[in-house]
Parts: C-alpha cells; sequence; structure tokens
C-alpha cells in the first residue's frame, strides 16, 4: 500500500516543479559507478530540477523570495541529516549540488530535495498558505545504495617510517596466515605511506586512465596477489585443496585457493606444482605472467 | 583524519551466538567473551581499532559496573539506571569519534554485545526464565536500536549535541527515554532529542514524552525540521511541550 502525503495547506501543482534529475560523482544515479566509494570518499550530488515560476506563483499562492530549494542526505542506517546546499527558486533549470562525505552516510542513504518556506509571514487573507518557517511545499526523495562497493581490502594511511624495516616503502601489504578460516577482511591490510601524500592523492584520482595511477594500482594489485598465493600454497600443504568446498566462502582460505586457481588457469600451468615452483624460483618472472595473464585484461578494460 | 571501524558480526552468526550464550552462567560469560572473532570482519577502509584498546573499553564498563554489583548481584533498578549512566559516558569515551556510518551498522553492535562482553548484557537484563530465549533479550545482544551498547552511544550523542550533561539521564525517565531514542525519524535531526530531553527535565510539572513526540511526528512530514536553526527548534521543541501540558492538564480536569 503506498501512502499519500496530504499537505495542509496549498502545493505546486504537477506542472510547476519537473521531477527531479540526479546524478552522483557526474553520472546518472542509476548507472553511476560507485566501485572506488569508501569510508574515506567524498560523493558529489546533483539534482536538476525545471521550475515554471508562474505556476508555481499562481498554485501555491506564495511569495517566490520567502521559498527556497534545499538539498539534503540522510544516512538510514543511522539516521542524520547533512544539508547539502540551498538554492533561490527562479524560472527554468534550478541546479542544487553538494558533497558529502560516505562515513556520514553509511550503507543506505535517502537524498532529498525540498521546496521549503523560509521564513514566517503575517497572516493572509487566503488560509491555505503555508505560513510557518520550514513548511515543506513539495518534496522528492532518491535511494542510494552504497554498500559493498568498496574495494575488498582494508586500506588506511599510516607513518609507515617509523619501523626502520620500513623506511622509504611506499605500501605494505599484509596478510595475517595463521588462520586461514577467518574472513579476508579481517586479517588482511593494506597500509599506504601517509609520508607520502602524492601516492594516496594517486589512488584516489579519478583519472582512471592516467598511466601514474594504473602502475600504481598494478603493483599494489602485485603485491596482494603474491600475498594470496602464499596463502594458497600454505594452506594446501597444510590442509590439501579438497577442502574449498567446506570453507567458509569469505575465508583466507577459500578465497587464496579460487585466487591461486585463476592465476593457474590464466596463465596455463599444468599444475598447482608448475605455479609454486614458477613462484619459488623466480619472483620476478611470476610477477610478469601475472601481469601479462591475469591482470592485464582486466586493466585493458579501464 | 583517522576513521575508525570496529569488528563486524553478520546476523546469522550473531544469532547462532545468542542461542548459545543467553543461558550462561555470568561468570562463564565472562570467560567466554573475546575482542575478537574468527568470522569477525571490518569495513574495507579505515583504521581497525585495536584489540587492546577494544579490551580497555569493555574492561572500563565492567569496573564501572562492579561498583552495583557485577557479576554476583542481580543490579536493583536504581543501580540500573545509575550504572547505565556512568556506561554511557564510558561509551563515549571510547567510540565518540565512530564515524555514522559505523554507529548505523547492526553487525557492529551484535560483535561488541555478543563477542566482546556477553556477561555485561546478562548482568544488567538479567534472565528470568532459562526455557526459551526471550525476545526482549535477544534484543540487547542483536545490533538494533535496544542493543545495550548502542542504546549508550546514541543518548551520548544525543546529550553531547545540546551540550548537556551526563546527569540528565538520572532526571528523566527510562520511559521517555526510550520514547525518544526509538523513534528514528526524530532522532534524525541534530539535537532535536537532547532539546526533548532537557525540556522534560527541567520541567517542574511531570511532561510525557510519548505524548510530545506524538506532537512533533504529527508535524515532521511538513515541517523542514533539519532546516530550522537550533534556537527555532528549541521553540518548536517548547510549544509542543506546552501543548502537551495543557492537554494533559486538560484531561484531568475532566476526569475529576
Amino acid at each position: 500500500m503506498t501512502s499519500v502525503l496530504i499537505f495542509p495547506y496549498r502545493t505546486p501543482s504537477a506542472q510547476a516543479i519537473s521531477e527531479p534529475v540526479w546524478t552522483v560523482n557526474g553520472s546518472s544515479i542509476d548507472s553511476v559507478d560507485l566501485t572506488g566509494v569508501d569510508y574515506y570518499a567524498t560523493i558529489h550530488v546533483r539534482c536538476a530540477i525545471i521550475v515554471d515560476l508562474e505556476e508555481l506563483k499562481r498554485s501555491t499562492c506564495q511569495q517566490i523570495s520567502e521559498l527556497a530549494f534545499i538539498l539534503t542526505a540522510r544516512s538510514d542506517t543511522a539516521g542524520l541529516f547533512s544539508t547539502l546546499c540551498s538554492a533561490d527558486v527562479a524560472e527554468g533549470e534550478v541546479d542544487l549540488g553538494g558533497d558529502v562525505a560516505v562515513a556520514d552516510l553509511g550503507d543506505l542513504a535517502t537524498l532529498q530535495v525540498q521546496l521549503l518556506r523560509t521564513r514566517v509571514v503575517a497572516p493572509e487573507p487566503d488560509s491555505l498558505i503555508a505560513r510557518h518557517k520550514g513548511a515543506v511545499l513539495w518534496s522528492r526523495d532518491e535511494k542510494l545504495r552504497l554498500s559493498g562497493v568498496g574495494s575488498r581490502l582494508s586500506v588506511r594511511a599510516v607513518d609507515l617510517s617509523v619501523d626502520p624495516m620500513l623506511r622509504g616503502v611506499l605500501w605494505q601489504v599484509e596478510l595475517d596466515r595463521s588462520d586461514l578460516y577467518s574472513s579476508v577482511s579481517s586479517v588482511a591490510q593494506v597500509s599506504l605511506n601517509s609520508r607520502h601524500p602524492e601516492l594516496i592523492a594517486l589512488l584516489q584520482s579519478t583519472d582512471e586512465q592516467g598511466l601514474a595511477a594504473r602502475i600504481l594500482r598494478r603493483q599494489l594489485q602485485l603485491d596482494v596477489a603474491r600475498q594470496f598465493v602464499l596463502a594458497a600454497r600454505e594452506f594446501e600443504n597444510d590442509e590439501g585443496a579438497d577442502v574449498l568446498a567446506a570453507l567458509p566462502y569469505d575465508s583466507i582460505g577459500a578465497v587464496s585457493i579460487r585466487f591461486a586457481e585463476k592465476v593457474r588457469a590464466s596463465g596455463g600451468l599444468a599444475s598447482r606444482s608448475e605455479l609454486w615452483s614458477l613462484f619459488d624460483s623466480n619472483p620476478a618472472s611470476f610477477e610478469l605472467i601475472l601481469q601479462a595473464t591475469y591482470l592485464a585484461p582486466a586493466l585493458e578494460t579501464h | 583524519m583517522t576513521i575508525l571501524v570496529l569488528p563486524r558480526l553478520n546476523s546469522r552468526i550473531a544469532r547462532e551466538l545468542v542461542a548459545k550464550r543467553w543461558n550462561l552462567a555470568i561468570p562463564v560469560a565472562r570467560e567466554v567473551a573475546a575482542t575478537s572473532h574468527q568470522r569477525a570482519t571490518f569495513a574495507s577502509t579505515g583504521e581497525k581499532i585495536r584489540p587492546e584498546l577494544l579490551g580497555s573499553f569493555i574492561d572500563e564498563l565492567r569496573v564501572s559496573a562492579a561498583g552495583f554489583g557485577y557479576p554476583f548481584r542481580t543490579p536493583s533498578e536504581s543501580d540500573a539506571r545509575a550504572w547505565d549512566v556512568a556506561a554511557t559516558e564510558i561509551t563515549w569515551k571510547y567510540l565518540k569519534n565512530l564515524v555514522i556510518a559505523e554507529a548505523g551498522r547492526l553487525d557492529v553492535w551484535a560483535f561488541l554485545t555478543v563477542v566482546a562482553c556477553p556477561d555485561l548484557v546478562l548482568w544488567r537484563y538479567p534472565v528470568t526464565t532459562k526455557d526459551a530465549l526471550p525476545a526482549g533479550l535477544e534484543a540487547r545482544f542483536l545490533g538494533g536500536r535496544r542493543n545495550l551498547l548502542k542504546r549508550f552511544w546514541q543518548r551520548a550523542r544525543a546529550l553531547t549535541a545540546v551540550g548537556s550533561d551526563w546527569s540528565l539521564l538520572q532526571r528523566v525517565r527510562e520511559d521517555d527515554l526510550v520514547q525518544v531514542f526509538e523513534r528514528p525519524s526524530l532522532a534524525a535531526i541534530p539535537g532535536l532529542a537532547g532539546m526533548l530531553l532537557t525540556q522534560i527535565a527541567s520541567s517542574s510539572e511531570s511532561l510525557s514524552a510519548r505524548d510530545i513526540l506524538k506532537r512533533l511526528n504529527r508535524e515532521l512530514p511538513v515541517t523542514g525540521m533539519y532546516f530550522l536553526p537550533s534556537s527555532e527548534l528549541d521553540g518548536l521543541v517548547f510549544a509542543n511541550s506546552e501543548a502537551s501540558r495543557e492537554a494533559i492538564s486538560r484531561s484531568k480536569k475532566k476526569i475529576r
């Protein structure tokens, strides 16, 4: 059952304000790619509407100077409003836009645009005019799902140079392989060296085609790949690959084995032992094979 | 800015663990409590809370509870409320930087209560039957708005939004607190919950949060409350409190 809200005063007719067009990070909200969205990200929300000023005045009997459009975002899981921007009412297209931190939204957000009365007015002959400040005359919502689209691995920025062994490194990839039944997200950690803000800026860059960003991402992927292959080998040594079906899907054991199988298949290697020996004998050539087979097609799609 | 992230326990695993833990003796529940779990997960990005810090948080809650009888004596109603206030302050001390997105997740709070401090849940909400898991107790464990620690965090956030001190929590009835914090649409307006509680606590007459909230709820769809500056929002709460007081007074006269 859908409920219809009846406002206790005059509201704009259907012709006065068009249905809003929503965009997030420059793309239509239906097709927006939020792959890179995580807690540290900020998304840019934009809402465009077309106003027929005469029709708005006629249907609401309001002074236009006392009205404003307000764009807000609300976290549905935690319940908090962020007011992004406001705009005066004007003839033609009205554009509203603002930035909001994903950390303030969570998995599910509601974007909302409303036409509000901005100040109290003296009593008028027409008793059906909204008078109180904040009165909502028109409202439209749009849901935005942000869940499950961030990177799979935990990424943080820390000063790695405090560890003499890590002085000068750009990042560190850690995969705690002590318990291969644990979930990947609880045991994997990518630490970016905060002494290199240019590195973090490059990774956060939206310029997917940029050569520097591509090389950097590729190197990070390789580091992560190496850790997974090591984990897979360790697990198979201990338990044997036949237990894959019994492992939790997101466990480090299951993810590593599936990953290693994928690498092996892509590289045209006949057996697991061939993959292990390749890695043992020459990490550099392992990286080259990985780049040439598994990672290169993925990069080409960018 | 560093974003603090906490372990998460998905609802299926949380329910399985609650089914195993709800009827444990408190000292036994204390023994199984831990700061990590094999099936726990984390947000993709952020600074994972250090297990030692999480341990200190829970230990501080336990030390505080010990002042009210934990673990061997069931707290009286007044002891339970006094501990709630102390625990609210401790929770805020450790988790005030929790981002909204993280604080809104059910699996975050489920981890804290089911894995890290099942003993405190069982002490604060003692089990009266051993036959079946009471639904009310399960809600204290799972991550919803009745979760033991989530309640503390939400209350602390509301009080700090209006610059109030912790004692306010003791000056209003538990029923009023429940009414305020179990209405998420109103709790979404920054400062509104704190203003309402301040109004109730400072009133010499008995005000009912239940009645005032009904009135505010009616206004919510037609008033952009988030748009109002705090002084005007305060005025709105006051006006509705006055209307509620008058309505209750009228109905009392009628009964007489």
